[in-house]
Parts: C-alpha cells; structure tokens; sequence
C-alpha cells in the first residue's frame, strides 16, 4: 500500500480520556503503541471541550456504599455491584495518579485538601496528551480509523485510516486494538461532540462484536437555543418558562427534562438561572468558565434574564450503551478487541441511567487503563508474530459497496436520513413503539440502500464511514428500545409507561444488514434486595 | 462559529489548525489560517483557547454569522474584551493561575420539594 504504513504491539482507537488512559497504561506496560484520533488529541471528544464531575469516591465503606446504591433505581437495577466497586477503586487511584505524577492543578477545599472530584476539560485533555507522549506512545492526530483488519481466524490484527491533514490512507498491523472511539452524538452540535459519530460501535460489530444497552440512547442536554454549550449541571439553579413569562409546570433539568421536550414540540421554552445566589453565582463562574462562554458573548445574564432554550441529542454520548465488554480487562466478544470509555457500554456501573455528570468520567478512565493493560498483555504475548498475520478488512458501508456505487457526496443524505429519526424529540425522546417501528423501518431503508451503493474516495471516505456508522448505531437504538417493552432508566416508553418485573435484564444487539437482539440476564439481582 | 482571525495578530504558528478537532482550518498561503470548512465547526472554543496571541474569536452560535460584521470588528471584539477571554478565564498563558485551581462550584443539587437529591449528570 501507499502512505504511512506503521506495526506496533496495541493501536488505541480515539483521543479522549479512555483513549489516553488506555494508551498510557498499555506504553507503561512495555507494549509499543501507536494512537489514532479522528480529531486532536487532546481537543477532541465530549470531555476535552466541556469538563466534568468524576466519581472519586474515597475508600471510606459508608461513603463508597452510599455511592453504590445512588443510583442503583434510577438505573432500573442493570447495574453489577462488582464493577462498580472496581471503578470506584480504580477511578480513586488514577485521580491520585493524575494529581501526582500528571500536576492536575486540582483546587484545595474549606478543609486545605484537594477537591478531586471535577475536573476542567481542556486542563485535562492537555495534560493527559503529554503524559500519553512522555510514555513513548506514537500519536496520529487527524487520522481517523475507517475500519479494522483481522487475521485469518477472525482475530482484531490491526486498522487502517486516512490522514486528512496529510491526504493520504495509512495502515497500522497491531497485536491488539483498543476502541475508545466515543458514543454517538448524531453530528446533533453538542459540546465537543461532531467527532462522536458511533465509529467504533460499526467497526466493532463489523468483526462480529456485540453492543449492550443500546436502548439507553435517548439523553438531550440543555444548551441556549443555537448555541452548542450543553453544559447542564447548573441548570438544576433554573426555572423554565412559557414564552409569556408563566411557568413552565414540572420542568426541570433533572426529573423534568421531557416536559421541556414535549413544549418545545410546540413552543418555544425560556430559563433562567433564578435560584442562585450570589455566592452561588461566583462560584459557577469558576468552576465552569466555559459554560459562561456563550451568556457573555450573546450579552445574556443568565441569573437575571431569561433565554431561550433548546435540547441537543447526545445519544450514546450521556446515555450509556456500547460495545458489550465480556472480561474485566474490556475486552469483547472478539479475540483481540478491547472497548473502553463511551465506546463501551456503562451499564455494568449506571445501569440504564445516564452516566453524565461523574460516573462516564470515571468509566473512561477505569476501562482506558484497563483495556490498555489487556491489551497490551494480550499483544505482547505473541510477540512481532503479530505483524505476520495475512490481514482483511472488515470495513463494509461506505467502504465496500455491495452494488454499483452511488455518486460522490451521498454521505449527506444518508446523515440526513439518520438523523431526521433519531435527532426529532418525538421520535427519540418521547419513544412509543409504533413511531419507533416506523423509524426503524426507515433505518433499515437507508442502511440497505448505503449499504448497497454509499462509498468514499479520499476523505469522503471518512464522511461515507460516518454516515454508515450513525445509521447502524440508530438501528441497534430502536430495536432496543422496541425490545424493552416497559420504561427502564432512561428508555422510557409511551406505550408501557411501568417498569416490568419480569424484564430486568439488559438486551444484548448487534448486526449489520439484519439487526438482532437478545436479552441477557443480569448476573446480581440487587432489585430484590432492596 | 469560528468567524474571525486577525491576521494582525496571528503568528502564523499552526496551532489552531493543528488543535481543531473538526479539522476547520487550512494554512493560507501568507501563512495566516483560512477557514476552509467553516460549517464542520462544532463551536468548541478550543482553537480560541490554544491560540497564544488571542488572534481567534468563535461566536457562541453553532451557525455561520455572514451578515454579522460585528463578529469580524476587531477593534470592536478588542474593546468588549473578548478577543483571547476564554485563554484568561481558564488561565492558560505565561504568568496566570492554571483556572482549574480555581474550580470550585457551588453547593450542587438543592433537594427536590419531596426532598429527594437526584444526581447531577453533567
């Protein structure tokens, strides 16, 4: 082949926070590696541009229990007690480890101690480049992967990509691959997140893994309308508003979130952060100076004066399906595949509940170190062998048409078509089975029609790949969701309102040109003993 | 969107076409960054907060701005203070207080009227 051409023990798919993780860990441990981003490590993903609670938890046993059971019923009871006690000690150890050995600059508390349990986006992601570059890993910034290669016995050996700032493919024969590619977000313009359009989740099920929780897909943020900052903590300071000024009746960010989608269907929906005080106000204002960023520039105060707002789709992203994790190293269903971060499914520690706020953050780094110590375990045990394998790409829509490919450029209406189903409140958000079975069949619609004729030539194929990559990740979302015929953590159902006894168990999907589900029953049924 | 670049200030360091995770900018052939794929913008602010000369403005909106001079008014963005506000706030330059030092927010998640604590997810 042509251009960059690189062999190394573990390729780390993604730049975010599970992709640095895991590549630091895999470096540490001996393994060479190569990382891969769409974007910029270190700018990209959802967690860079925004910043986030993490759910640092200290090793004290009535504070770790109280934090197990928070959110153990909002999560429909899908979680598993195991993991979480595992991401609790891991995330307290790799925050220390940061604080350490990567100088967070953390702010000390009331008490002279250093508050760990948040963290500043770009700080973060800045500091968690260099460190991934001291420990010797090669960085490949602006080179998406387009689809991986396998060996003759199905095993994950490698990926190949473009770099788009260079202009040319490149290919990376690997012992090991960690996905850490993100969630999907739908190009929806949420904070941070066009470059989470699901690749990894196609990548993935295209060498036959498996994704879990995809039902848990249908998380919106709160942003100022036509602006991109889905920063939602603060607005549990908020009060939402008619566009006469009368209250809007059970809205709220937490607990009330679907009634400011359902208005939005009709009208338009107004806050302000009215309950607030002044300390309050000051101290917002250093924790998230970002969130301020887009109030002073359109001259909004938004503690006095009301603004418009809007929901953005976050899908994946703040929900918490992904690629169904079978080790406690991460790894898949697939013989040298590893998943971490939002790529992964978070069931295992929110259940069906959103992992926004502390626990994704948490999960992206536990997982990241992780499958970045298995991964770099499993290369190194065969040693350069690895890079003797015969390889094939596994890539299909977008890279391989079935039929006569179609016009350059169709990657926009196959976005368009994905998107006009699963972006709409009353599609997604406010889900009944009979919209969904209707959405679906137009999914499938697109994705046998990109399928057969969607394709990419130069970066194109990046585009072609994204397009593929976001229609499959919307059909593995509805046909979860019409799988779960009750409401369960975040996937809510119209048509069956209660939760059911009799389905608490979490829905294993995959499949590319025909969708399967399976339900796969949860191993600690803590529901019974609560 | 990003919607300006003061050519005055740039000093041509590649920088923000080498940080735009969207891959928005190109390299102009004075050296100064053009925007060659505006609309893939995502209005992240992070070429604003990695540009050491505060050459950058991104406007809030997550849409192109053409009829909008004032979002190109250098003089005008100088004067309201927000050419290179997003670099202070978080403190990144020679000499500033790292913002994340600073980080600490307000008392989260007052009880619900039945006096429940639901988490908070961002």
């Amino acid at each position: 082949m042509t251009g960059l051409d690189l062999i190394t023990d573990v390729l780390v798919v993604g730049g975010g926070p599970a992709a640095t993780w895991a590549a630091l860990k895999s470096a540490q441990a001996g393994a060479d590696v190569v990382l891969a981003d769409k974007g910029y490590c270190g700018t990209s993903g959802a967690t860079a541009s925004g910043g986030t609670g993490v759910w640092y938890v200290p090793p004290d046993p009535a504070a770790r229990e109280a934090a197990m059971a928070s959110r153990e019923k909002l999560g429909g009871y899908l979680d598993d007690r195991r993991w979480k006690q595992r991401v609790l000690d891991q995330t307290y150890a790799g925050m220390n480890e940061l604080a350490a050995a990567g100088r967070y600059p953390f702010p000390t508390g009331p008490d002279g101690t250093q508050l760990r349990n948040g963290l500043q986006g770009p700080e973060y992601m800045r500091r968690m480049r260099i460190r991934v570059q001291r420990a010797g890993a090669r960085i490949l910034d602006h080179s998406p992967v387009t689809e991986l290669l396998t060996d003759p016995s199905g095993t994950v050996a490698g990926a190949r990509g473009y770099r788009r700032q260079a202009g040319e493919a490149y290919r990376v024969r690997a012992g090991a691959v960690v996905l850490a590619t993100g969630g999907c977000a739908f190009l929806s313009g949420a904070l941070g997140c066009n470059v989470n359009t699901g690749d990894g989740a196609l990548f993935a099920a295209e060498t036959g893994a498996e994704l879990s929780g995809m039902e848990f897909s249908n998380a919106y943020g709160i942003a100022p309308e036509g602006t991109s900052v889905t920063k939602t903590a603060f607005y549990s300071f908020a009060t939402f508003y008619h566009e006469d000024g009368a209250l809007l009746e059970g809205a709220a960010s937490q607990g009330g979130r679907s009634v400011i989608a359902r208005a939005l269907l009709n009208e338009k929906v107004y806050c302000r952060l009215d309950c607030a005080d002044a300390s309050a106000r000051r101290a917002m204002r250093l924790a998230q100076p970002n969130f301020f960023l887009t109030f002073d520039r359109l001259g909004i105060d938004p503690f006095t004066e009301r603004f418009a707002i809007t929901l953005l789709a976050e899908g994946t992203v703040r929900g918490t399906g992904g690629i169904r994790i079978t080790g406690d190293d991460c790894s898949t269903t697939v013989p040298g595949l590893y998943a971490a971060g939002d790529a992964a499914t978070r069931e295992l520690i929110c259940g069906g509940f959103t992992g926004g706020g502390s626990h994704n953050a948490a999960w992206a780094l536990s997982s990241g170190i992780w499958a970045g110590k298995g991964a770099a375990r499993y290369a190194l045990s065969f040693g350069r062998r690895g890079a003797t394998r015969r390889l094939t790409p596994t890539g299909g829509a977008g890279v391989r048409p079935t039929g006569a490919a179609g016009p350059t450029g169709a990657h926009r209406e196959v976005i368009a078509a994905a998107q006009s189903e699963v972006l709409p409140y009353e599609k997604n958000y406010l889900r009944h089975g009979a919209v969904l079975a209707t959405s679906l069949a137009a999914l499938d619609a697109t994705w046998a029609e990109a399928r057969s004729t969607l394709h990419g030539g130069g970066p194109d194929v990046v585009r072609a790949r994204e397009a593929a990559a976001m229609t499959a990740h919307a059909r593995w979302m509805y046909a979860s969701a019409l799988a779960r015929t009750e409401s369960r953590g975040m996937a809510r159902r119209l048509d069956f309102p209660g939760q059911d006894p009799a389905q608490r168990h979490r829905i294993v999907t995959g499949g590319l040109d025909e969708v399967w589900t399976r339900p796969e029953p949860v191993a600690v049924l803590l529901e019974a003993a609560s | 969107m990003i919607e300006f670049i003061s050519a005055e200030r740039c000093i041509a360091c590649d920088k923000c076409i080498r940080v735009c995770p969207t891959n928005v900018f190109d390299r102009g052939e004075d050296g100064i960054p053009v925007l060659a794929r505006h609309t893939d913008c995502q209005t992240c602010f992070q070429c604003e907060a990695n540009c050491p000369a505060d050459a950058l403005y991104v406007a809030p909106q997550s849409y192109p701005l053409p009829d909008e001079p004032a979002v190109r008014d250098e003089d005008g963005l100088d004067r309201a203070g927000l050419l290179g506000s997003y670099r202070r706030r978080i403190g990144w330059g020679r000499g500033r207080t790292p913002g994340a030092r600073l980080a600490v927010g307000p008392p989260f998640n007052p009880p619900d009227a039945n006096g429940t604590a639901l988490p908070i997810t961002s």
